[in-house]
């Protein structure tokens, strides 16, 4: 069943340019989902739409089955959090306790609940080490996990990442995947924003490409990879480990095979022939 | 064209030293890469190409900077910004202008460049990025990756002799990204001086010529972008995860299934599989 419906919207920032004109799309629990597409195709506005802080100038967006044009931001984010791009833009006290305290706060719980949702969000991300620890004398990568514990400490049924792996080197990127895995395993929805093609192989589903405003695509994962058009068509070159993965094809590699084990098993088979 | 002397530097109100004692050189129309984990210094070191450090953020520094033979300790930012190009990890910090359009002559207005000449100047930037599609825009409204373009126009409208990209690929899509490298090539082709910061190690395997590891403000190695990024080991222990390739066929070199080097571009991976499958 659906849980997020984004119903014939229509929006725009400037008057005469219209970015989303009757824009359709659904998202389920369970799944998750790549928004991808050009720089300007519309990806950070379509889940900040979603998120209430932009508002549809025609159409609805339904959350659960209710639609969310009378709710507050706040109140969406108890349903879906919002992970910004920039961890700075999401961290205000001086410790990850306080932190994490900050998202509880609208939620009526009592103290010995607020303790128990803390210490299970530091266990889970790893955190209980940095308990005190002020968030703006972490690294990017660090500060990152922390926005994303304060983000699911609110048990939203739905997540958004908008482009989590900038500004963070490579094994950071790796160590924020592990913890999305770790979600898929909770049946939320996860909905990710990210230019990193290669690093959404891994942790995502579904393909949703945004083109000019318009869903050019939204297909199972292996299906839109299975053919590298579909890439091409919404204006994004693949990377050099898609197109290698091309090449491979032509030399027998399943179309289905993208993930780094596959490669390189086929590629052992390859070396001892 | 840089020089630094056993530079050391240590940020107001910590006590680590960021940077310990580097010694370095770098000459003119050089393109270098600067790795390393987060936190390991590499912005703070590139904080010295421009007068950064130790004019904008205060803190204990020693040694000497040089740049295009001047003494960054002597100088202004405003003078070395005229030389050294820089462009920060985040492009809205660097953004100034309401629009595309004076955004990308903000720089040139405050040098006084004449208006005819600074006309020019925007339609050459404009069409070698392929910013026209944003030209007639406001700064705000653009996403995050096309704030990035701009504020490159904006540096590379300058006319820097040595450009310094701290994370510039970070938010722009795959197809900027190969635009980025193209862009790039061509500046080096220029003899421009690169100094390109960046955790995607394989866009730096495209575009450089000399790659620097730096760890707890120390160089680990300098050396050939083919050699040090090929360097599994190496960058696993500095807390780096290998190119694309180097990490695939990294199990052919252990199992000894591979005589050649390991690959770092998609050509040479293709040509080692062409080898056992032709």
């Amino acid at each position: 069943m659906n849980y997020i419906t984004v119903d014939r919207v229509v929006f725009s920032y400037r008057r005469n340019e219209t970015l989303f004109d009757g824009l359709s799309v659904a998202f389920s629990l369970g799944e998750q989902v790549a928004i991808i597409g050009r720089n300007g195709s519309g990806k950070t506005t379509l889940v900040k739409l979603i998120a209430g802080m932009l508002r549809p100038q025609r159409g609805r967006i339904l959350i659960n089955n209710e639609t969310i044009t009378r709710k507050s931001i706040a109140e969406i984010a108890t349903q879906v959090g919002f992970v910004f791009q920039n961890p700075n833009f999401m961290l205000f006290t001086n410790s990850v306790e306080k932190e994490l305290a900050l998202s509880l706060q609208h939620f009526k719980l009592s103290k010995q609940e607020v303790k128990e949702r803390i210490d299970e969000t530091l266990a889970f991300f790893d955190l209980t080490n940095y308990r005190l620890t002020n968030p703006r004398t972490l690294s990017r990568g660090e500060k990152q996990k922390v926005a994303l514990a304060t983000v699911l400490i609110q048990d939203p049924k739905a997540i958004i990442l908008d482009e989590p792996f900038s500004g963070i080197d490579m094994s950071q990127k790796l160590m924020i995947l592990q913890y999305i895995q770790k979600l898929k395993q909770q049946d939320k929805l996860i909905i990710l924003i990210t230019h990193s093609l290669d690093l959404l192989l891994t942790a995502c589903t579904k393909i949703v490409a945004l083109q000019n405003g318009q869903i050019a695509y939204d297909l199972p994962l292996k299906e839109f990879f299975a053919d590298l058009t579909h890439l091409l068509k919404i204006g994004l070159e693949p990377t050099d480990y898609l197109s290698f993965i091309t090449f491979l094809r032509k030399k027998g590699l399943q179309k289905d095979a993208i993930e780094k084990e596959e490669i390189i098993a086929f590629l052992l088979e390859c070396a001892l022939k | 064209m840089i020089e630094l002397r056993n530079v050391s530097f240590t940020y107001a109100g910590s006590n680590r030293r960021v940077l310990q004692n580097l010694s370095l050189e770098i000459a003119r129309g050089e393109s270098v890469g600067i790795i390393g984990p987060t936190g390991s210094g590499k912005s703070t070191l590139c904080y010295l190409f421009n007068g950064l450090i130790p004019h904008h953020f205060s803190g204990k520094f020693q040694g000497e900077v040089l740049v295009s033979e001047r003494n960054v300790m002597k100088e202004t930012i405003e003078s070395m910004s005229q030389i050294v190009g820089y462009m920060l990890q985040e492009p809205s910090l660097q953004i100034a202008s309401p629009f595309v359009e004076s955004e990308i002559t903000f720089g040139m207005e405050n040098f006084a460049v004449p208006v005819d000449k600074m006309d020019k100047r925007l339609n050459e930037i404009i069409a070698e990025l392929g910013l026209e599609h944003l030209r007639y825009r406001a700064t705000a409204d653009l996403s995050e990756g096309e704030k990035q373009k701009v504020v490159l126009a904006s540096i590379l409208a300058m006319d820097p002799s040595i450009l310094v990209l701290d994370e510039s690929s970070s938010m722009v899509d795959s197809t900027s990204k190969n635009d980025l490298v193209k862009i790039l090539t061509a500046l080096k082709k220029q003899q421009r001086t690169l100094i390109i910061i960046d955790h995607d190690l394989d866009f730096l395997a495209k575009i450089v010529d000399r790659v620097i590891l730096i760890n707890n403000g120390s160089i680990i190695i300098d050396g050939a972008t083919d050699s040090v990024l090929t360097n599994n080991r190496l960058l696993i222990k500095n807390g780096l995860i290998p190119p694309i390739f180097p990490d695939l066929f990294d199990i052919f070199q252990e199992k000894k299934l591979l005589d050649d080097p390991l690959p770092l571009s998609l050509e040479s991976a293709r040509k080692i599989v062409q080898k056992w499958l032709p």
